[in-house]
């Protein structure tokens, strides 16, 4: 049976050197689908990594609740709960607001700020940007 | 009654292929005693059934009905291992068209059959046999459709099979050529002591036979002795 193997690994070692350039070719298009697909992977793997890193540098809160009129108290009772590492309450507003160079009043969100913005949650993450009313300007 | 003579018994053999409407009957209870070393010819027009023997008494088909005995074995019973065996160590083949691997020279496509033969010729010499002895490294694309059929009789001989099985031969092949493929398979039949059953719808053929089986529509209607054979080289046609 080994003997067997020589005259059709001939024909093999001669069927493979026939196409070669279609294999070649063959071999092209796998490795752009590879590097397409390495690639693909790295940025969504980047884009995670970025988020994640994001969302441990601001802070970000895992959990959001909205209460109307209660006391500051009850943010230490919550801090108290099991498995709540960080509580922190803030005071929200919606409303008008004329804004310069704005015809119209524009509708606002205001939201407090806390004393210390190190151990605060959801810390405000400043770029040099200009506010969107400055642009149109 | 069986003939003392005969490597093959042939009893009511029938084959069917499909059901229905779609039925077709390619055997009708064909009777026959192919004899020892002999060269019989299965003449016949195309689609009178003589293939259809010819690939049941292979091992490459089974009858639908019917038994084929090869030395008081009966083929029809065997397994596929049985008959693999029965091809491999017993049965060579020629077919119309050669058959031949492309990327192999002459001596490889005779090489691929004879390393895997129990005690065959040599490659070298089996090509020599068949008259192409200045041809062993040339690839099928450098031979003309003659010597191409001359390397597949040395691929179906160089294992020194008990049978050698020819479906239409000649049939893809000009006068010459064909010729000259016939007069190989008489002479290294002959050599090796091959019982030989050529299958064709080309008269002239027949010349060559030891007897003639004659088929029409699935039935044997004829077997004659050839009291004077013509040599292969007196052939034409």
């Amino acid at each position: 049976m080994v003997t067997v193997a020589r005259a059709l690994d001939r024909k093999l070692l001669r069927d493979l050197w026939r196409l070669r350039w279609q294999m070649a070719a063959i071999a092209l298009l796998i490795a752009c689908g590879v590097s397409v697909a390495v690639m693909a992977f790295s940025t969504q793997k980047a884009l995670v990594a970025a988020e994640r890193r994001y969302y441990q540098q601001t802070r970000f809160g895992d959990v959001f609740a909205t209460a109307t009129r209660a006391p500051l108290a009850v943010a230490t009772d919550l801090s108290r709960i099991e498995g709540v590492v960080a509580v922190d309450a803030r005071a929200l507003k919606a409303g008008l607001m004329d804004v310069p160079g704005l015809e119209r009043p524009a509708t606002v969100r205001l939201i407090s700020l806390p004393d210390d913005d190190r151990r605060a949650l959801s810390r405000m993450k400043r770029s040099r940007s200009k506010p969107f009313w400055m642009r149109r300007t | 009654m069986i003939d003392e003579r005969a490597i093959f018994h042939v009893e009511g053999l029938t084959k069917v292929y499909g059901t229905g409407a779609a039925e077709v009957r390619a055997l009708r209870g064909v009777d026959l005693d192919v004899r020892r070393s002999e060269t019989l010819v299965l003449l016949g027009p195309s689609g009178s059934g003589k293939s259809t023997l010819l690939n049941i008494l292979g091992g490459l088909d089974r009858p639908t009905a019917g038994h084929v005995f090869f030395h008081d074995r009966d083929l029809t019973d065997a397994s596929d291992r049985d008959l693999t065996r029965y091809r491999r160590e017993s049965v060579g083949f020629i077919f119309q068209f050669f058959n031949l691997i492309p990327s192999l020279t002459a001596r490889e496509n005779v090489e691929l059959m004879t390393e895997i033969a129990h005690q065959p010729m040599e490659a070298a010499k089996a090509l020599a046999l068949v008259g192409l002895a200045d041809r062993l490294d040339h690839f099928p694309a450098q031979l003309s459709g003659g010597q191409q059929q001359r390397v597949a009789v040395a691929r179906a001989i160089a294992k020194r099979p008990e049978l050698l099985f020819c479906d239409e031969p000649t049939g893809s092949l000009d006068s010459a050529s064909g010729v000259h493929v016939i007069d190989a398979i008489v002479n290294v039949s002959r050599e090796i002591g091959a019982t030989v059953l050529i299958v064709t719808h080309n008269a002239v053929v027949a010349d060559i036979a030891d007897r003639v089986v004659r088929f029409s529509n699935g039935s044997v209607v004829e077997v004659t002795e050839n009291t004077v054979k013509r040599a292969p080289r007196e052939l034409a046609w």
